[in-house]
């Protein structure tokens, strides 16, 4: 079940008025006293921040790399992960690949459009790269129901383990009476 | 702490350091994995700055940025701080990643 829209945005989406062009932003990159170079893992987490931010998104990645990723993710104590995310950056502009798992039964066309419209916005306004393209991935659907069974579960289980170190705690043989 | 002509890199890149962190959109300053980006000299080292001084004077700074922060408009803040430590020198600034402000803190002088 894999459905991809792809979308090429040479002029970057609706740009507000009054705001700079993507290639003015861009050109910001590359000044007179010196160039300013961004990451891949910078674009990838401002990606992944404004693609989760959008209704209608589980997680990104499928199911199961959503799951992996939230565990690996935790270990790490990593707070945004970019499962789902690859980007590929250049010194002026970036193009973003990202799956993800749509919440059942949002419109798929209008999620997609927003998570796009999103990560271009956020990407171009934070990191001053021009986005050329986005291309999503939906990979899986989730059910209300499924959703709030995980998130239950993970709360149960974040809770259940701050209560074992509370009990660990108290029964620490430094605390005298 | 002007300039003084006779400056040598690693004290160069020290002010540099400093005033880069100052910058409240700048958590961290990256040496890289082995600390290879790096300045280095009279036993000690600047992580993160590299200053190259001569005919075409360079500066690198590579940093952790705060998230939320608009990069270029940080990158040019710092140049502006930065750039009396050396007139006339290219300041590059690199962007290695981005974190949570707030997540940062409470891990210092956590009491546990």
């Amino acid at each position: 079940m894999t459905d991809t829209t792809s979308t090429s945005t040479s002029s970057g989406g609706s740009g507000a008025a009054g705001e700079s062009s993507p290639a003015q932003r861009g050109a910001r990159l590359q000044t007179d006293r010196g160039v300013t170079t961004i990451d891949d893992i910078v674009v990838a987490k401002v990606a992944a921040l404004a693609a989760r931010e959008v209704d209608g998104v589980a997680q990104l990645g499928g199911s199961v790399s959503g799951a992996l990723g939230s565990l690996f993710g935790r270990m790490r104590d990593e707070g945004h992960q970019t499962t789902g995310v690859g980007v590929e950056v250049g010194e002026r502009q970036a193009a973003v690949d990202l799956t993800m798992t749509a919440m059942y039964p949002a419109s798929i066309p209008q999620v997609s459009d927003s998570v796009r419209q999103n990560v271009i916005d956020r990407v171009e306004s934070l990191t001053g790269l021009e986005v050329v393209e986005v291309n999503i991935g939906v990979m899986d659907l989730q059910f209300p129901g499924d959703e709030n069974d995980e998130e239950q579960e993970r709360e149960e289980r974040q809770e259940r383990e701050r209560e074992r170190e509370r009990q660990e705690y108290l029964q620490q043989p430094s605390r005298v009476e | 702490m002007s300039s003084s002509p006779g400056a040598s890199p690693v004290q160069l890149a020290g002010q540099v350091g400093e005033r880069a962190l100052a910058l409240t959109g700048v958590l961290e300053l990256d040496g890289g994995v082995l600390g290879e980006f790096s300045t280095y000299g009279n036993g000690q080292r600047v992580r993160g700055v590299l200053v190259r001084i001569g005919a075409a004077p360079r500066v690198t700074v590579r940093l952790i940025a705060a998230l939320g922060e608009p990069l270029p408009a940080l990158a040019e803040q710092l140049r502006d701080r930065v750039e009396d430590v050396l007139p006339g020198a290219r300041i590059d600034v690199a962007i290695t990643d981005v974190r949570r402000q707030a997540a940062e803190r409470p891990s210092t002088g956590g009491p546990s």
